[in-house]
């Protein structure tokens, strides 16, 4: 490669390098905007919402009911 | 004296200097204006401002100054506020709907799609470098180095960069990766690639209204536009020369 080529590769790489960064950040702050509010890696759940099987009735749920010790 | 009126009248004139429109076109527009809104308007423009004197026949009068309102050169948004002035002279608009209307335009043509502006004058670009004769490759390049000269200004000075800068990076980008002929040996009328690629970036309009602006007798407004113009084109030719001399490209 002569000198010129490589000067010309290195001028014509700025804009370019630059344009894909300022899209990366783009991509990125999007992505972060689309998350839902709230969400956390970690969070309390009732029994009944880990254990779920289909056909359940809620209504015999024994976790609804908190007096059930008196 | 409504100060809305006059605070309107001393925004629309503003507006209108800051959207390239000639300094007689702002004195006929205003005085149309004012009149359609029932008061008499005294306009003294200067570069970068304007001072209006608002009376309403009865003795009250009130002077206001305005800088020039940033925006580029819009030639959309000079004919809408003509047609504007020509609305309220006519007695199609009231006062308060003329100022309704002025804010609908002038929020409008902030939102003026920038990717279509981009792909517009790289278009027009390469129709000037066929026009100089440029073969295909050259007019691919100067298609790739406008699209590439053109978003730079349109960045830089949309974050606020001033504006002469910005026309020295455009013109230097755009003319080094026309020099890709050169470089690479790329068509039969690199040189041509070179030349046009950073037309786009010649301030026609401050010359042509320096120029009416010197026949109407606004000698201050017309010194101010071609001294801007002229720092533009030195930017420009700046940025041109840098981009040859880093390459290499003396005996062009």
């Amino acid at each position: 490669m002569t000198e010129q080529t490589i000067i010309w590769c290195v001028i014509a790489g700025i804009p370019a390098i630059a344009f894909l960064a300022r899209a990366a950040e783009r991509i990125i702050s999007e992505c972060r905007h689309r998350q839902r509010p709230g969400a956390s890696l970690f969070e309390m759940a009732r029994e009944r919402e880990m254990l779920f099987i289909s056909g359940d009735d809620p209504a015999k749920d024994d976790d609804a009911d908190e007096c059930e010790d008196i | 004296m409504n100060a809305k009126t006059s605070d309107f009248l001393a925004d629309y004139a503003a507006t209108l200097l800051g959207c390239g429109a000639t300094c007689i076109r702002i004195e006929k527009n205003l005085k149309r204006l004012a009149a359609g809104c029932g008061v008499t308007a005294q306009v003294q423009i200067m570069p970068a401002h304007v001072t209006l004197s608002v009376s309403d026949g009865s003795g009250h009068s009130r002077v206001i100054s305005r800088p020039m309102a940033r925006g580029g050169i819009n030639f959309d948004v000079n004919a809408r506020l003509s047609r504007l002035s020509w609305a309220v002279a006519d007695g199609h608009l009231s006062a308060d709907e003329a100022i309704e209307r002025f804010q609908a335009i002038t929020s409008e043509a902030g939102r003026s799609s920038q990717w279509r502006e981009l792909l517009l004058a790289s278009v027009a670009n390469t129709a000037f470098c066929r026009l100089f004769g440029g073969d295909p490759a050259s007019m691919l390049l100067v298609f790739a180095a406008t699209l590439v000269g053109y978003r730079i200004k349109q960045a830089m000075i949309a974050r606020g960069r001033d504006v002469r800068l910005a026309f020295l990076a455009a013109s230097f980008f755009s003319a080094s990766i026309s020099a890709a002929g050169h470089v690479f040996h790329l068509g039969g009328t690199p040189e041509i690639a070179v030349g046009t690629s950073v037309l786009y970036l010649i301030p026609g309009v401050p010359y042509i209204n320096a120029v009416s602006d010197l026949i109407d007798r606004h000698y201050l407004c017309a010194f101010g536009r071609f001294t801007d113009a002229c720092v533009l084109t030195a930017c420009l030719s700046a940025g041109l020369c840098a981009g040859m001399y880093l390459l290499g490209l003396y005996d062009l």
